[in-house]
């Protein structure tokens, strides 16, 4: 049993690892541009089939690297083309827009790539359990985790530390004083816009790899992601990371004794976190209302 | 009736006769009668949605879970419990109007993108339940075993099982039902609450009424109304959560597209955008000096050609004014009374040491202060004094870190906004809050039902509506309006704005009413009219004031007693000619040493 539950608690952790990757980007475009990006799991669908289709050429190792990218590249330009003319108008019209792009997506990649679902090949090291008796976890899931870590170090770092990061914090706070201060925002948010992008062509590779690819998986991965930044609190990025691992690990604990609440009880964490604390574990007073 | 009126009663008039006509021209194009019943369940649903997004302004993207609960509702009463179609239906109904209240009240504490994100989530928990719990719900099967059944009329039976025809009447009877249900609800006094949240959520509060309360049981109803729609296209897709779910792009698109149409009207009638910015921000900070800042940058081009009317060469104006506000004045005996009664020695507000803190910054810092009955208080000081806190703190917009407030000797220390607008106490803002996109006359009606106590009123009648007609009336005289009650509020020059912001006050017969920088931004003839009518509403009318201004010709002209604020503390107060002379008050304003 402790065996069983510790399995739950560390697999729901790695699950958490992986919302947290996706949920950050998410949280950025919010945060900084007040844009709900639903096409979030469009892009990661189009991340993890960019990595499929380049693989066969540069291997695992060089899709890892050059997919996400690729994948920011077309975020920036859907970012120029269709966003850009709704900022500044009720949040409402982006959110519409995304919906209608992650439909778009979707069946886009139905068209190009086919309804089946398709096999990333990993490195044949990394698919081995790492322990037959203890734990059946692969060697790609902890390398799943180590690539969130570095990730996420890497995004912390940036934000605190470059003069990018700190404008887009700025941003976060407040844009119209960022644009006085001769700014240019459009760049900020185009650049934050693609560092999002380039999260959700992360996850999309490393989904690829555990799940194989499907055009559909994209929605499926992004509820999860909002509840994430929900409970963590809108405007909170350590909240968001927090949230994703707290929902991985609700899901995992209930997969072991009610598993066909395992995906339901992350919607009943939302709603008590809701009802006690309406900003979220980390959010900010005001944010957002 | 006028030719916009004439026109749309044609325009509603074909929609019914095409809609009632549907099954013998559908069918000879090559449609079929499904159709035609399916477009009206997608209308239904629409319309639903628009209730709640068109006059509320909140968006909910999980309204399909409301509609799927209606449906599995109706199917299993089918299956289980009774073979009844209007059973079916209510139960249907119920289940998606109960499920909807109870999360509404989780989910009408956020608005905006916090709004539209938690309305999702909830709609996939019940997609995932009807998807995990096959036992119950047949899972992605759907949900099987039941149908339709004929409805027994006493005289005769209608057959809905087989007949198209006879099912599409049925929908359309109920399509009828809800709209006219609609449609009766929006022209109530609750109706057009939900009109003003939408127009303008902080001016809603401060005329006393319970957003959150409102939008609760506009969300419920929208979500009862969801659920009458989900059972009508029975049976054949009870999983109406993922049927409805791409419909409702074209859904929204409906909606959303009206709104815009509406907000670009209004942005060229009255040159918003200068001042869109200003409003943001506002929302952010507590105390609004950002938004000063900013709003007196974009108030200086709307300043009109200054007349140069000096207030001196005007005073004598005021003698004939004052005998037309007696006429106005006669008409709320009752409160009239109250005003000029007698206890003159009773004060109205009661503030002992109250002090706000924002973090390290402390606003306001031990103030107290007494208004009489009757008596017009102004408070003055430089920029960053802790005034429109003070007043934020009055005014219930947020708590006091310590110290307490009474009002008519209640204490209201720990009360909301609109409990305190409840009690009698009305106040304006230094940038004015109206509805923008409402006529003068709207405007104030919404304030006199809600001061009249109907505002959860769902109807009402010839005589209650009169006298909340006579009562606008009166009040838009009283501040001389009363020429252009027609016309909507954001078209009309910033002066009249706010002469309209202060009717709104005014027809909630408060006790006490409190002025936030009334002059703000004005060219000399608008202040002139604005110092006039204070005056007349305290000289002649009796009201109790207190107000913040900067400009101290209009101070000087109108106070009883000033109250002077410097970082925060309570520097002086006494009689204009006090504060005049008071030494520690010249070096405030001046910077001198003392």
């Amino acid at each position: 049993m402790t065996q069983l539950l510790l399995f739950n608690v560390t697999n729901g952790l790695i699950i958490g690892a992986f919302y947290v990757l996706m949920a950050l980007g998410l949280s950025l475009i919010l945060n900084l541009s007040n844009v709900i990006n639903f096409a979030h799991g469009g892009f990661l669908v189009i991340g993890g089939y960019i990595a499929y289709t380049i693989t066969p050429y540069i291997g695992f190792w060089g899709a890892l690297l050059l997919a996400p990218p690729l994948t920011a590249i077309i975020g920036l330009a859907v970012e120029r083309v269709l966003i850009r003319p709704l900022y500044g108008r009720d949040p409402l019209y982006s959110l519409l827009l995304t919906f209608g792009l992650a439909f778009m997506i979707e069946d886009g990649t139905r068209f190009i790539w086919g309804p089946q679902g398709k096999p990333v090949t990993i490195p044949a090291f990394l698919a081995q359990p790492l322990s037959n008796d203890l734990f059946f976890i692969t060697g790609y899931r902890l390398f799943m985790v180590a690539v969130v870590m570095v990730a996420v170090t890497l995004l912390f770092l940036l934000l605190r530390y470059t003069r990018l990061g700190i404008r887009i914090r700025a941003g976060t706070l407040d844009l119209d004083t960022v644009a006085a201060l001769g700014i240019n925002v459009q760049m900020l948010r185009s650049l934050n816009f693609a560092v999002g992008i380039f999260l959700a062509g992360l996850s999309g590779v490393l989904a690829a790899g555990q799940l194989g690819l499907e055009p559909t998986m994209g929605t499926g991965l992004l509820m999860p992601s909002f509840i994430a930044i929900i409970v963590g609190g809108i405007g909170s990025l350590p909240g968001t990371l927090v949230g994703g691992l707290l929902i991985g690990v609700a899901s995992g604990l209930t997969a072991v004794f009610f598993p066909a609440a395992s995906e339901a009880v992350i919607y009943v964490m939302m709603a008590v976190v809701l009802l006690l604390r309406p900003r979220g574990l980390f959010g900010e007073e005001g944010m957002m209302s | 009736m006028s030719a916009e009126q004439t026109r749309k009663l044609i325009a509603l008039a074909a929609i019914w006769i095409t809609l009632l006509l549907a099954p013998y021209w559908m069918v000879p194009l090559g449609g079929y009668t499904a159709l035609a019943t399916r477009v009206l369940v997608l209308g239904l649903a629409a319309m639903s949605l628009n209730f709640l997004l068109g006059f509320t302004g909140v968006l909910s993207f999980g309204h399909a879970a409301y509609f799927g609960l209606g449906a599995y509702g109706a199917g299993l009463t089918l299956k289980f419990l009774a073979l009844s179609t209007p059973l079916a239906l209510v139960a249907g109904m119920l289940l998606g109007g109960v499920c909807g209240a109870i999360l509404g009240t989780l989910i009408v504490r956020r608005r905006g993108v916090y709004f539209a994100m938690v309305t999702i989530a909830f709609g996939q928990v019940f997609y995932y339940i009807a998807f995990q719990w096959s036992s119950l719900t047949g899972g992605d099967d759907g949900l099987r075993g039941f149908s339709r059944q004929p409805i027994d009329l006493g005289l005769f039976k209608l057959d809905i099982l087989s007949d198209p025809n006879n099912f599409y009447y049925f929908v359309l009877f109920c399509f009828a039902l809800a709209a006219g249900t609609m449609g009766f609800i929006l022209r109530s006094p609750f109706g057009r609450t939900m009109i003003a949240i939408r127009e303008n959520e902080r001016r809603s509060r401060f005329l006393g009424i319970p957003v959150e309360r409102h939008i609760w049981i506009a969300f419920t109803l929208s979500c009862f109304f969801m659920g009458f729609a989900g059972p009508l296209p029975l049976p054949g897709h009870p999983r109406g959560t993922a049927y409805l779910d791409r419909l409702y792009v074209v859904l929204l698109l409906h909606g959303v597209c009206r709104r815009a149409l509406r907000t670009g009207q209004q942005f060229r009638r009255s040159e918003r955008p200068a001042l869109q910015p200003v409003r943001r921000l506002r929302h952010d900070g507590g105390d609004g000096r950002h938004a000063k800042l900013l709003g007196s940058a974009a108030r200086r081009c709307r300043v009109r050609g200054a007349a140069g009317l000096s207030l001196q060469h005007h005073r004598q104006l005021d003698v004939v004014r004052r005998t037309a506000v007696r006429a106005g004045g006669a008409v709320f005996p009752a409160w009239i009374a109250w005003l000029h009664s007698a206890e003159q020695g009773m004060n109205v507000l009661e503030i002992k040491n109250v002090t706000k803190r924002f973090g390290n910054l402390v606003a306001v810092r031990d103030v107290s202060l007494d208004v009489a009955k009757g008596e017009l208080c102004a408070i003055i000081g430089p920029n960053g004094a802790g005034k429109t806190t003070f007043f934020n703190l009055i005014s219930g917009f947020f708590p006091p870190t310590s110290g307490a407030i009474a009002f008519d000797g209640r204490a209201i220390t720990k009360l909301a906004t609109h409990e305190r607008v409840r009690l009698g106490m009305a106040r304006t803002f230094q940038i004015t809050e109206i509805f923008p996109e409402l006529t003068v006359f709207e405007n104030v009606r919404i304030a006199a039902e809600v001061a009249g106590g109907y505002r959860l009123r769902p109807w009402i009648n010839r005589s209650e509506s009169e006298q909340i007609h006579r009562n606008v009336e009166d009040t838009l005289k009283l501040v001389s309006l009363e020429t252009k009650t027609d016309r909507l509020v954001g078209e009309l020059a910033h002066g009249d704005q706010r002469a309209a912001e202060i009717a709104m006050a005014l027809a909630l017969k408060p006790h006490l009413l409190l002025l936030d920088e009334p002059t703000a931004g004005m060219g000399d003839q608008e202040t002139y009219h604005i110092t006039q009518l204070i005056r007349r509403l305290h000289r002649d009318s009796n009201y109790t004031i207190v107000l913040i201004e900067h400009d101290m010709r209009v101070v000087f002209h109108l106070a009883d007693r000033i109250c002077v604020l410097d970082q925060g503390r309570m520097l002086a107060q006494g009689t204009p000619q006090e504060i005049a002379a008071n030494e520690t008050v010249q070096a405030a304003y001046l910077g001198i040493a003392t």
